[in-house]
């Protein structure tokens, strides 16, 4: 099975909107919903996982709150905050705006091919 | 950057350990809960993850301080030398600078102060520039186009503060009506004079205090403005408080209680419009040159005169002065001084860091292989220059904190140099924060000078190490160093000269042991002709005390720069010169040991009389009655006669520097203040308490308002060559002993980086002594350029110091030789260590020496 890394500076936006969608989550969880999302589709490596997690923190987009999962373990569970929101919104606007531009260009290859 | 982002950031390295703790559970868990992949490194993500929290430029800042700190620790020894003479260096600037910043930098503490003008009126008669005009030509004056935008006009007496109790001196200032107004000063509590205030003579006893005064004496209560104020014999309303730190119209002369200049006959005795006693301030209009000012003043200030009085010569021009300090004169006595000693510190401090500069390259050649080997590991050369340079900043920043601390406790001592002016100045040479912003700028500075070239050097050499240092660059140093030494050295001996010349002064009399007792009677029940007999018995107490040798009294102490003088008419002369002049009683020769070369003493009987029976000096005797003085009659001041009785040996009167003066004593007469002077054999101290319970003793009520002694006197009068001469000794001293620590530093180097040579040359016949020459030679090679340097710079030094000095020339041969032989001294003895060393060497095991 091989699956996709996720583009350089997206996996910043899709950690916000997961955690927008389904609320305080932790890493592990984040990462599977990610993943799960795709279709399986995009591979959340642990090593852009947690230094992605690190600079939401500073820049104050998320929160990090200590709590226990079902399994009675010790987790540190992300939340958006009202800045992380907005930061979201802002995100998907200009990607919005980006791929809009790129499947422009790429429209009449695709046209050609399917002649 | 985004507050929140710092705040947070900031939050991350004060709980750093809790962040790596939390970050290893975080992974730990997720390693667990993901089992069907492997987590991979774990270190990488942990690392980036801290990487995102980190500033970069303050990780890596510290990173080059900790090398740097930990470097040092490695060499104590060079680590302590290094501060120590950083720190004395920098104190010793930051000292002297708060003394050019309270003297020379600081103005009143009003706006516009730099367009104030202090004017006065050349007296070609008397010698001595006029302080002081007629209130009715002030008042004129400010009526006319001068230039000037305004003028105001104040006396400063002294005067009695009493409350019932307690009696204390408090300086007034009598201020013509516009004076707060003009000077832009604001009230802290009620209202401040005004022109109102100072209409009609003695109508408005009214008084302004100042916040200083207010503080001390009422604890700033809002209830003082209303109350009354006793000063001397007058009660006067305070009407209110002038702004903090506002202290009269002289920096460094402060005045507590301003009254109207309308009430000045309480103070001086006389009637406002008569004599001339008030002294005038002016401010320059805005563009108007202080030249354009002077010239308009003298044409008009002479038509004024005209009406107004007194008549002045053609030649008694009106002096317009910058004033930005106010009336005082300190500025004009010290400033040359304290600048001087600014440029002497300044060399010292070029010399430390010349010095620094030559052991750190010395220092950088020996770690070359250290820093080839951190090269070739692949820190870049940025990062080696920074860490010399955080080397450099480390050094100057304990030199500095260190030098704070020196400048603190060294500011109270140097001001005892100054004697009696040092109390007066006091409260503005203050280690304040314009003091602290000047040792901070000097210590980065000092350390960029001292730290780039090793640091340059060190990074040019790489990646080979231990290239030998360049020969020229280590000489030029050492040269420097010996050169500014040799300058100040030369200083030292020139101001150590000036100041044996001036204690050489033939005085023409005694000085050895003599008290001096200024007493007040003004206030007490003795003032007319009570206070001659008062005065008289006090005289015949103090000659009985035990110890005492003879006593007498005048109206002014000699060696002061005080005087008064008068006009003489002389039988037979055209001109009517003028005299110095005081009142003395009988024994007063005796006392303070000034011969009597003809004729008498003055006698107790000698008061009545009616044709006043002087005595005058030898000079006088010389100067205006053709050297035969004895039993001439002439007369003096509104034709008063008098007969000489007696000649007096010629003594310095006013200064220690003065030609030979004519001198005219008369019998003390009546007189609200008197000097006592003692002649005793017993110690400074308990002569003080004897004297102190004597007057104690005859009246309570009598103020001793000054103890001293004619010694502390003339000590008083050679404060600036004093502390010239002491910082001036003491800084050469310093700079002499860095020179030659540099130069054991750097030869010593050079020698054990030459071991295997002189092994060599050992080892093919050279003598022990010609081993020795060899390192002797090449330090007398830089000493010699040294001094080569120095020289010209030495002769500079003299020249800017040239006003300062007395009875030698800026080019002096013995001052110049005396400082060659302490230079070349210290350089022998700096480089025999290495020599002897050199010598000693051993060429069986130099051979092996790698």
């Amino acid at each position: 099975m091989s699956r996709d890394e996720i583009p350089p500076g997206t996996l910043e936006m899709l950690i916000l909107r997961t955690l927008a969608a389904a609320g305080p989550l932790h890493g592990f969880e984040i990462a599977e919903a990610i993943e799960a999302g795709s279709c399986d589709v995009l591979r959340v490596e642990e090593g852009s996982l947690y230094p992605a997690l690190q600079r939401l923190l500073v820049q104050g987009w998320v929160t990090g709150e200590w709590g226990r999962t079902a399994g009675n373990r010790r987790a540190r569970y992300y939340q958006l905050t009202a800045g992380g929101r907005r930061q979201l919104e802002r995100e998907m606007e200009r990607y919005q705006r980006v791929s809009t531009a790129i499947a422009r260009i790429l429209a009449p290859a695709v046209k050609g091919a399917s002649k | 950057m985004n507050p929140g982002v710092w705040w947070r950031k900031l939050r991350f390295r004060l709980q750093r350990a809790r962040f790596e703790r939390e970050m290893a559970e975080e992974m730990a868990l997720h390693r667990e809960l993901r089992t069907h992949r492997r987590f991979g490194n774990t270190t990488r993500p942990a690392e980036q993850s801290r990487e995102v929290w980190e500033w970069a430029w303050l990780e890596n800042l510290l990173r080059d301080f900790r090398l740097a700190a930990r470097s040092l620790r490695r060499r104590p020894v060079f680590t302590a030398a290094a501060v120590l003479s950083l720190t004395l260096a920098l104190g010793a600037n930051t000292a002297v600078f708060s003394f050019v910043r309270g003297i020379v930098l600081k103005r009143l503490p009003v706006p516009g102060a730099e367009r104030l003008v202090h004017i006065e009126q050349r007296n070609e008669m008397f010698h001595m520039d006029n302080c002081c005009f007629k209130f009715a030509f002030y008042e004129e004056l400010r009526r006319r186009d001068t230039g000037l935008e305004d003028i105001l006009g104040v006396s400063n007496p002294e005067a009695w503060l009493s409350d019932g109790e307690t009696r204390e001196r408090a300086g007034v200032e009598l201020v013509s009506g516009n004076y707060f107004t003009m000077l832009g000063v604001r009230p802290a509590a009620g209202r401040l004079l005004s022109a109102s205030d100072d209409r009609v003579e003695n109508a408005a006893p009214v008084a302004v205090i100042s916040h200083r005064l207010w503080r001390n004496r009422f604890a700033e209560r809002p209830d003082t403005v209303g109350r009354t104020l006793r000063v001397n014999s007058d009660v006067y309303v305070i009407v209110g408080v002038a702004e903090p730190g506002f202290q009269g119209s002289s920096l460094h002369d402060p005045r507590d209680i301003f009254i109207p200049s309308a009430m000045v006959s309480r103070f001086l005795g006389v009637k406002r419009e008569e004599a001339g006693w008030i002294m005038l301030l002016g401010r320059l209009r805005q563009g108007v040159s202080i030249e354009t000012a002077r010239a308009r003043l003298n044409e008009v200030g002479r038509q004024v005169q005209k009406v107004t009085g007194p008549q002045m010569g053609p030649r008694d021009d009106f002096l317009v002065r910058e004033a930005a300090q106010g009336l005082g004169k300190r500025k004009a006595q010290w400033g040359r001084a304290v600048l001087l000693l600014m440029l002497l510190v300044a060399v010292v401090l070029l010399v430390a860091c010349a010095n620094l500069s030559a052991l750190l390259s010395v220092r950088g050649v020996e770690r070359a292989r250290d820093a080839g080997l951190r090269a070739a590991l692949g820190a870049s050369r940025a990062a080696l220059v920074r860490q010399y340079l955080a080397e450099a900043f480390l050094l100057a920043a304990g030199g500095g904190a260190l030098a704070w601390m020196l400048a603190r406790v060294s500011i109270g001592p140097l001001l005892s140099l100054l004697g009696r002016e040092g109390a007066a100045l006091a409260p503005h040479v203050q280690p304040d924060p314009a003091v602290l912003a000047f040792l901070a700028v000097l210590t980065l500075a000092s350390a960029a000078l001292f730290g780039l070239y090793p640091a340059w050097r060190a990074a040019r050499t790489l990646p080979l190490p231990s290239r030998a240092p360049r020969r020229p660059v280590f000489a030029a140093l050492l040269a420097i160093q010996f050169a500014l030494s040799l300058g100040l050295l030369y200083g030292a001996g020139l101001f150590a000269q000036t100041l044996r010349n001036l204690r050489g002064i033939d005085l023409g009399l005694d000085s050895g042991r003599v008290a001096l007792v200024h007493l007040d009677l003004s206030g007490t029940v003795y003032e007319g002709a009570r206070s001659a007999d008062f005065l008289r018995r006090l005289a015949q107490e103090a000659q009985a005390l035990p110890g005492a040798r003879a006593a007498s009294l005048s109206n002014l102490s000699v060696l002061s720069g005080s005087m008064q003088s008068i006009v003489l008419r002389l039988p037979g002369a055209s001109t009517r010169p003028v005299t110095y002049f005081m009142g003395v009683s009988p024994g007063y020769f005796a006392t303070l040991g000034i011969p009597l070369l003809g004729g008498r003493d003055f006698t107790p009987a000698d008061r009545a009389s009616s044709e006043r029976p002087v005595i005058v000096n030898q000079q006088f005797a010389r100067q205006y009655l053709n050297g035969d003085a004895l039993g001439k009659v002439f007369a003096f001041g509104g034709n008063m006669p008098a007969r000489v009785v007696g000649v007096a040996g010629t003594a310095k009167f006013r200064y220690l520097k003065e030609e030979p003066q004519p001198v005219m004593y008369l019998p003390l007469g009546e007189t609200d203040d008197a000097w006592l002077h003692v002649r005793s054999t017993v110690p400074r101290a308990a002569l003080d308490a004897q004297l102190r319970s004597l007057v104690a003793s005859l009246d309570r009520r009598v103020a001793i308002t000054r103890l001293t002694s004619l010694e502390a006197q003339i000590d008083d009068a050679l404060a600036r060559e004093r502390l010239l001469a002491a910082l001036a000794s003491l800084l050469s001293g310093l700079a002499v002993l860095l020179a030659a620590i540099g130069l054991y530093g750097v030869l010593a180097f050079a020698t054990a980086s030459r071991t295997r040579e002189i092994g060599i040359r050992m080892a093919l016949g050279s003598a022990r002594g010609s081993i020795a020459r060899l390192v002797l030679t090449g330090s007398l090679r830089v000493v010699a350029c040294g001094v080569a340097l120095g020289l010209p710079l030495a002769w500079g030094c003299g020249r800017l110091a040239e006003s300062v000095l007395y009875g030698l020339k800026a080019e002096d041969a013995a001052s110049a030789a005396g400082a060659l032989a302490v230079l070349l001294a210290s350089a022998l003895a700096a480089s025999l260590i290495p020599a002897w060393r050199a010598a000693r060497t051993d060429p069986a095991s130099a051979l092996r020496h790698e």
